[in-house]
């Protein structure tokens, strides 16, 4: 499974660099890297953009590479009752 | 003597020299590797676009395509839905760059929206 590592750096007042590091969970083989920036306020609010848009979008691009990536706000299904 | 051109040379007024034409061989600007390609999303959040995981390094062209209903808007950071300049619903936007300077571009717009990036370098 792949696992992901965003970092944020202040580059202007209200600009912030996005990177983030896909890395394997067992071997800890980087797959893959990203950045970006993002015009926000706050650290927060940087890791949101991440973490909502453009760790998506990189997954839906590079599906092979990090298709198996799980976001932070996603829960895995593993199984159980289904409702009718 | 005027500038004139005589057996291939040019003549230099300004030196009185007959010196050789510069000639242009090739072009930066023509495809030498294939492009990339990405389906993104704007935001209501300015943030930088491109193709692929990150901005592609010596880019001389890049096409942005508004695949969704609404305006999108690009420009420089900071750049705003009420300043930015708009790219239409079905219109694709042409960026020609100095492949010798990064120069990032920011897309913002008023929903979510989908689009399609491809860069060339």
């Amino acid at each position: 499974m792949i696992i992901s590592n965003v970092t944020c750096t202040l580059t202007n007042e209200y600009e912030f660099a996005v990177a983030v590091v896909f890395t394997e969970d067992t071997t800890n083989e980087v797959v893959m890297t990203g950045e970006t920036s993002v015009c926000v306020e706050t650290e927060e609010e940087a890791i949101a953009y991440a973490n909502d848009v453009f760790l998506p979008d990189l997954r839906a691009n590079f599906t092979r590479k990090i298709g198996s990536l799980v976001l932070p706000w996603e829960t895995s299904f593993d199984g159980g009752e289904q409702s009718a | 003597m005027a500038d004139d051109i005589r057996n291939g040379k040019y003549y230099d007024a300004t030196t009185g020299l007959w010196k050789d034409p510069v000639v242009v061989v090739g072009d930066k600007f023509a495809i030498k590797s294939a492009p990339v390609n990405g389906a993104k999303t704007v935001t209501t959040t300015a943030a930088e676009v491109f193709a692929g995981a990150a901005r592609l390094s010596a880019r001389y062209l890049m096409l942005i395509y508004n695949d969704g209903t609404t305006p999108i808007y690009r420009g420089g950071s900071g750049v705003t839905a009420a300043t930015g300049f708009p790219i239409q619903p079905g219109d694709v936007a042409v960026l020609k760059f100095d492949p010798a300077v990064a120069t990032p571009i920011y897309l913002i717009g008023t929903v979510s929206t989908s689009i399609r990036v491809e860069e060339w370098a």
